[in-house]
């Protein structure tokens, strides 16, 4: 007997039906317009229409399950997005000023000039050019770098570059430098320190005190005027830069401004001004603001070049944006096929209540009585879906955001087990528990089971890889944003309104001499 | 002038895609206020549609039905609908009770369709249902009731809105000779003791013979002399 009952599906949910209808339930009390009355009858419809009841259940958990869907991931892609924004935002200058000459001299009255825009925290003068390098001892060239030339003070107010560097005070005073210098005992010049990306120095095989050859250009043979020798200068390995961008890490080498200008041979010139700026998102404004200030030598290409961190990044944002479109995409299907589920539960619904609405037609009820009954269900099903969709959705992500506790989540999968035991005890002995209470008790359950499974996710093991280094973030953040949450709630209840039209329309336009004769 | 309804030179056609299927072939028809009318007729013949046009439920192919001199074919739909709220009770063969809804809200829901307020209408249909002997059966659903019992319920919700005439298409065709008597019974005190007008579709020769005029159809019009009442 007891394990028949187990089978029985339409018992099988009362305590969710229990707590859908209390909801409709008050709420028809409240209104009392016999529409809401007789929606609601059919929401909560027990026994011989129990199918009908659940199949609205699902519909509801369809709507909340694509509502909860497209917060979670829409909200986790916007905080890594935003997460690694913040972390290059960081490292990299907001704005660079380039001239149309290339090098250009005053440098220093123009970063003053630039500093005193407002908006501006600092800025700083680089000298930004590609060379090759080629480790000592190696007899070929090992890779072609980007060096950038740096004032250490000015760039640290900018890039905060020391910041990435560890054991690292200045470039040419080093005691790497020192022991280089012991060991070349005069027999080779050393220009001075370089610091080196972490990937590209794992990459050649260096580490700090090795000597590397700096290769700017091809000059003039001293004694033969005919062919060209390159032009080389070693440089002491005294620092690894390590910002956590790949691309910055694997192709970038810094040395001291000053010893740029030598290596060139452009005294008292940059070819680029690196700008910081409160707010980044001024990036644009600050930028035109440059365009209009700042004047390189009268005449043609007067006008500095900027380019602003959105434009450099764009690629970057842009593959983003196409993330979150076929993110978007998907979720829009999730929800399409929700409301095709309310719009077939709704045709069911209204097939198996033909008679019914052939009833309340001879009693008097209008055909926008009728088209009323079933527009509310499909609303009532939409605001309950986007509601408990809505708290799923928002609770995931406040537990993926903020950690309290760590649990392991196999905890979750355990926790779950007590209302599945207490359902199948209940079936066997008779326990003192009502529908409400049971309601109760999953609810708290599924609330804790997701508090155990839904915590922060963190980077440093994905899948066997360690994706921390790579983006400088220990875990996955989450950032909701409410005007995005409050337009899906009102899309979903909009598409499940309109899911609810057309069952509606059928409901309204049936003759109620043939709905009453229908079996 | 207590002519309650005239009905006058009805038709009723149906049609699929090519054929017409006459039903109602010109009924003439007056019926006065407090009258108990019966109306026999061998299956088929258009009794159910003639109620079904008598309660503004279905739109004649030709004819007029005048209530107090009124056209109610001449309403739009709207007016028709709120017509056969107030002015009809339909009691059906089959009961036709709301199968989710208690004795109580079943009868009060053609209240509640007149947008009464939710406790004058349970309060006027607890009355009812105590006049109908059901006073302890309230909160029963129509599955928790007996056949004689579920007809009850229906005829307490068809006098809900005090209609003009209740209209009862075979409304103990379905039950019992024992039974069918009493809900005959109570048909007849209600007719006594609030002169209220009765249509009665009946098969039953003994609900037949207790009505105050008998109307035969027969092929689609009324019958000039009712004999032998052998339908
Ligand atoms: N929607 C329809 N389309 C076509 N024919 C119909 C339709 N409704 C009823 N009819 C036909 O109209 C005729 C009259 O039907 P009606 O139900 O009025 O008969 P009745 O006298 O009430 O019969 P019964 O005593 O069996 O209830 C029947 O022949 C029926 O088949
Ligand atoms: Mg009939």
């Amino acid at each position: 007997m007891g394990m028949a009952r187990l089978y029985r599906t339409s018992h099988l949910t009362p305590w969710l039906r229990h707590g859908l209808v209390a909801i409709l339930y008050s709420s028809s009390r409240a209104l009392m317009k016999y529409e809401w009355f007789i929606a609601s009858r059919y929401l909560k419809s027990r026994r011989k229409q129990a199918f009908i009841s659940i199949i609205s259940i699902i519909s509801v958990g369809g709507v909340a399950l694509g509502i909860a869907a497209v917060i979670i991931v829409v909200s986790t892609l916007d905080g890594f997005s935003h997460g690694l924004k913040e972390k290059f935002l960081a490292n990299e200058a907001h704005i660079i000023v380039r001239s149309v000459h290339g090098y250009f001299p005053n440098y220093q009255g123009k970063i003053g000039q630039i500093e005193g825009i407002e908006g501006v925290v600092a800025a700083s003068p680089v000298i930004i050019s590609q060379l090759a390098i080629q480790p000592q001892g190696s007899e070929s060239i090992e890779a072609t770098i980007y060096i950038k030339g740096i004032d250490l003070q000015q760039e640290d107010r900018v890039t905060g570059f020391s910041d990435f560097v560890d054991d690292f005070a200045e470039f040419n005073q080093s005691r790497f430098i020192n022991e280089a210098q012991r060991r070349f005992a005069g027999k080779e010049t050393i220009t001075g320190g370089i610091v080196l990306g972490y990937h590209i120095a794992r990459k050649i095989g260096v580490v700090p005190g090795d000597v590397l050859r700096l290769i700017s250009k091809m000059v003039q043979h001293p004694a033969n005027p005919e062919s060209f020798i390159p032009l080389m200068r070693n440089f002491v390995v005294v620092g690894l830069y390590q910002s956590g961008f790949y691309i910055h890490d694997n192709a970038l080498g810094f040395i001291d401004l000053r010893t740029a200008q030598k290596l060139y041979q452009k005294p008292d010139q940059i070819n680029v001004i690196e700008v910081r700026l409160v707010n980044a998102e001024m990036a644009s404004t600050v930028s035109d603001q440059i365009k209009q200030d700042i004047r390189f030598n009268p005449g043609l290409g007067a006008i500095p070049i900027t380019i602003t961190w959105m434009e450099s990044r764009a690629d970057f944002f842009n593959a983003f944006q196409l993330e979150k479109i076929v993110t978007m995409v998907v979720v829009a299907l999730i929800i399409l096929v929700a409301v095709f589920n309310i719009a077939s539960t709704l045709i069911m619904m209204v097939m198996e209540k033909t008679q019914d609405i052939g009833i309340l037609r001879a009693m008097g009820a209008s055909k926008q009585g009728i088209r009323k009954i079933f527009i509310l269900q499909g609303g009532v099903i939409g605001i309950l879906g986007s509601i408990l969709g809505t708290v799923l959705g928002v609770y995931v992500c406040w537990r993926l955001e903020f950690l309290v506790g760590n649990f392991p989540r196999w905890y979750g999968l355990l926790i779950l087990l007590v209302p599945v035991i207490l359902q199948v005890c209940r079936r066997i002995w008779p326990l003192p528990i009502n529908a409400t209470g049971l309601f109760l008790i999953w609810c708290s359950a599924v609330g804790l089971s997701l508090y155990f499974i839904a915590q922060p996710i963190y980077l440093d093991n994905i899948l066997g890889k360690n994706l921390s280094s790579v983006y400088q973030l220990n875990r996955l953040p989450v950032k909701i944003s409410w005007t995005f949450v409050v337009l899906m709630n009102l899309l979903s209840m909009a598409t499940c309104w309109l899911a609810a039209l057309y069952p509606a329309r059928k409901a309204s336009h049936l003759n109620p001499v043939e709905a009453l004769r229908h079996e | 002038m207590n002519k309650l309804i005239r009905v006058v030179d009805l038709y009723k056609s149906y049609y699929d895609e090519l054929t017409e299927l006459p039903v109602l072939r010109g009924i003439d028809l007056e019926v006065k206020r407090a009258e108990t009318i019966a109306i026999v007729g061998t299956s088929g013949v258009g009794k159910s549609t003639l109620l079904h046009l008598l309660g503004g439920l279905d739109r004649p192919t030709k004819g007029k039905i005048f209530y107090e001199g009124e056209d109610i074919f001449a309403l739009n739909d709207p007016e028709l609908d709120r017509f056969r709220n107030e002015e009809i009770g339909f009691v059906f063969q089959f009961h036709h009770l709301l199968p989710e809804s208690t004795a109580l809200e079943n009868v009060a829901m053609p209240g509640l369709i007149a947008r009464q307020k939710s406790d004058v209408a349970q309060h006027r249909a607890k009355e009812l249902l105590d006049y109908v002997g059901l006073g302890e059966r309230l909160e029963h659903r129509p599955s928790e009731l007996s056949g004689g019992e579920r007809q009850r319920v229906a005829i307490a919700r068809a006098l809900i809105n005090h209609p003009k005439v209740v209209l009862a298409d075979e409304p103990t065709g379905n039950l019992d000779q024992k039974t069918s008597e009493a809900v005959h019974d109570l048909l007849w005190t209600l007719n006594d003791q609030f002169s209220q007008t009765f249509i009665i579709v009946t098969h039953n020769q003994t609900l037949a013979q207790r009505a105050d005029r008998l109307i035969q159809l027969v092929d689609g019009q009324v019958s000039d002399q009712v004999d032998s009442l052998d339908f």
